[in-house]
């Protein structure tokens, strides 16, 4: 098991603790847009939300820097909004419409942003695992290599602007939830990546909800933690609905990985989301009331969920830290929940694609294949 | 030009190319053959740039070279046996083939898959297979069939710099095969066939390897006067077909011949494309040349009964010279 270096972590300020409420917020209003949209079936197939485990992800991501990469999961929408992506666009993705970050190829479950270096959303368990290993990868042969200067490589022309970054130095930050770790996939990268020694973060988000198995995990005898430290790896668990908690011991694993000293495994505990319980997620407390920050509701069925909720619990903080009067948490809300309807809105008044973007993209350049042809036209 | 066996024109290829590219690396096994060549590529480069000290996870290993490839490396990833492929089919067809697609065309994902594919010799079942028909089946991945010392060099220098994935079927029984190989570095189209030899009779549209066995029965076909045409594809995606239909308008008679199965292989493909497309070409039914659907078996004469051979490509040829012409409308 590698040595870990002690870590000077910066703490949250009261102005950073402000702003990344507000990006918790905006996640979890958006979230409940989408699933009331689900819910109604205003969009087609199944889908995913983030409500719950907002805390990770945005902790996480306000840490990471410029070139760092992140991959996702079915559960992705959370994570490219906290890495600031455009409620609106995503929402359009999610529609099928041809605004969205994937001209609607995507939908929910596949949603990237690879300007914001969210390069994929795999809709596969453990699918993503063994991406995000490559780049960090890719990051480590940079060390080699300082001078070496690279483009993502895009499919869609004129490539994006800027500047070439080096490869030296970043972090490639893989999230995946806890099922994922019975993936062959899982173990495969773990293997990798330990004996490379990659800058990487598995990012184990626990969510206490595997789908289709209401045993959870089918791991016997031992924590997620102690299964990954088995392959020889940093592994540690955190309290994945506290942002302050993730906050920090994320500076913790990041500066593990950078200083290369070989990955580190990140498990992430949230309590279960009522809504969470089938591929298609319901509302079945409604709309997240901030009053219950203070207040919960007197029936215990969903004390735990009341308790550990991570926006309600970091109203709470800011609102007991005398960081922010409730009367400034409602009118965050305010904002939040204009933001999310204006997405709405605008999605749904964005067209879906024209049906030649079927055929664009199987290929960086199409090739005559890509059409159909001959007498079946 | 020079006269070099085509894995030497191969690993020459590998060579110039990471010389010349940074961002290219080789993972995993380096384009290994199963004779005991002298490895000239792992002579030239440090083990910054050959990363084959891999664990064997084939899973992983063609993950990671997807996500070095998707923030801007180039690489070749060798898994030595073609069946091998199959450890690693989550990320070869459920992941690599739908980034570009899936993202919109946000990224793209240059990297080359070296796999030794066929019927090697008492491969047996389970290290014989020809899985380019499945990768056919897979819309977002490019497929070269090199079947000389030139085409191999010309090719992998095109599918290094292509921004798609690319998997290059190798085949050991080719690796002593000499061919002359053209002094300049030269870059050869994916998509477009070569004839390499040609015919009046019939076409044999065939790809890497088994262009020798073809050529070999071309040669005993001449002997009792039927003129073959060797249609070589050199590509599977994209697929030449053009290049198929105009040596059908002077032949009229088609044989295919390849190492993967009848049912849905790369022959049917081609008879496909041509029925659609060419029907009045045709004066003849075609004939597939392909394994039967079995598994590779190991004893040698029953991997011979299977495998196309020059006997059997000679009787297929006749088969197909022998059928009367059918009659224009």
């Amino acid at each position: 098991m590698p040595e870990l270096q002690a870590v000077d972590t910066q703490p949250l300020t009261p102005e950073r603790h402000r702003e990344l409420f507000r990006r918790m917020l905006l996640i979890r209003r958006v979230e409940e847009r989408i699933a009331e949209r689900g819910i109604a079936g205003d969009f087609p197939g199944h889908y995913h939300v983030y409500i719950g485990q907002e805390a990770t992800g945005v902790a996480i991501t306000a840490l990471m820097e410029s070139g760092d990469t992140l991959v996702t999961t079915h559960r992705n929408h959370g994570h490219v909004l906290a890495k600031g992506g455009e409620p609106g666009r995503a929402f359009a993705e999610i529609l099928g419409r041809d605004a969205g970050y994937c001209h609607g190829k995507a939908g929910s479950i596949h949603v990237s942003a690879v300007e914001l270096g969210v390069i994929s959303a795999s809709g596969i368990v453990a699918g993503s695992i063994p991406t995000a290993t490559g780049a960090a990868l890719a990051y480590k042969y940079g060390n080699s290599f300082p001078d070496l200067k690279v483009h993502f490589p895009s499919a869609r022309r004129p490539r994006p602007a800027g500047d070439a970054p080096a490869l030296q130095g970043r972090l490639a930050v893989a999230f995946f939830g806890d099922g994922a770790l019975n993936e062959g996939a899982w173990h495969e990268s773990a293997v990798i990546a330990t004996w490379w020694k990659l800058p990487i973060i598995y990012v184990c988000e626990n969510n206490d909800s595997v789908p289709y198995d209401p045993r959870k995990a089918k791991m016997s005898g031992t924590t997620l933690a102690t299964h990954a430290a088995a392959y020889g790896m940093m592994a540690d668990s955190v309290d994945g609905t506290d942002l302050e908690a993730v906050w920090t011991q994320f500076q913790v694993a990041a500066a593990h990985a950078r200083a290369g000293g070989g990955p580190f495994f990140l498990e992430s505990r949230t309590v279960a989301w009522p809504g969470n319980r089938t591929t298609f997620p319901s509302l079945p407390l409604g709309l997240t009331d901030l009053q219950h920050a203070w207040e919960p509701p007197a029936e215990r069925e969903f004390a735990t969920w009341y308790a550990h909720d991570p926006v309600l619990k970091q109203a709470r903080r800011l609102v007991d830290a005398e960081w922010l009067t409730r009367e400034e948490v409602d009118a965050i809300d305010i904002d939040c929940r204009a933001i999310a309807a204006e997405a709405d809105r605008w999605a749904h008044e964005q067209p879906y694609p024209p049906d030649e973007r079927a055929f664009e993209h199987v290929f960086s350049v199409p090739i005559l294949e890509d059409r159909p042809e001959g007498p079946s036209q | 030009m020079s006269l070099q066996a085509y894995a030497d024109a191969r690993d020459q290829a590998v060579i110039e190319i990471m010389q010349t590219d940074p961002r290219v690396l080789l993972i995993g096994q380096p384009l290994l053959s199963l004779e005991r060549r002298t490895n000239r590529i792992v002579e030239t480069f440090s083990r910054d740039r050959i990363w084959s000290n891999v664990p064997i996870a084939e899973t992983g290993m063609v993950g990671a070279a997807i996500g070095a490839a998707l923030v801007g490396l180039r690489p070749i990833v060798s898994l030595g046996t073609g069946s091998f492929a199959f450890n690693a089919w989550p990320q070869l067809v459920n992941e690599l083939p739908q980034f570009s697609y899936m993202t919109g065309g946000q990224v793209s994902v240059p990297l080359v898959l070296h796999l030794n594919g066929g019927a090697r010799g008492a491969g047996a079942p389970q290290h014989s297979h020809s899985p380019e028909a499945m990768l056919m089946n897979t819309p977002g991945l490019k497929i070269i069939m090199p079947s000389t010392a030139r085409d191999v060099a010309g090719l992998l220098r095109t599918a290094v710099a292509d921004d798609n994935p690319v998997v290059f079927i190798d085949h050991v029984l080719l690796h002593e095969i000499p061919g002359p190989v053209p002094d300049e570095p030269e870059s050869i189209p994916l998509g477009s066939a070569d004839v390499k030899r040609e015919g009046r009779d019939v076409t044999i549209v065939t790809a890497g390897f088994m262009v020798h066995r073809v050529l070999l029965a071309a040669a005993q076909l001449e002997g009792i006067g039927i003129s073959v045409e060797v249609v070589d594809l050199r590509s599977l995606t994209p697929l030449d077909i053009d290049s198929v239909l105009d040596s059908l308008a002077r032949t009229r008679r088609l044989v295919t011949v390849d190492e993967t199965q009848l049912t849905c292989g790369l022959g049917a493909e081609i008879c496909t494309q041509v029925a659609e497309r060419g029907f009045d070409l045709l004066a003849a039914a075609p004939v597939r040349v392909g394994v039967p659907n079995t598994p590779i078996p190991f004893s040698p004469p029953l991997e011979d009964a299977v495998v196309p051979q020059v006997d059997s490509i000679v009787a297929a040829c006749r088969r197909v010279v022998e059928q009367p012409a059918r009659l224009r409308h």
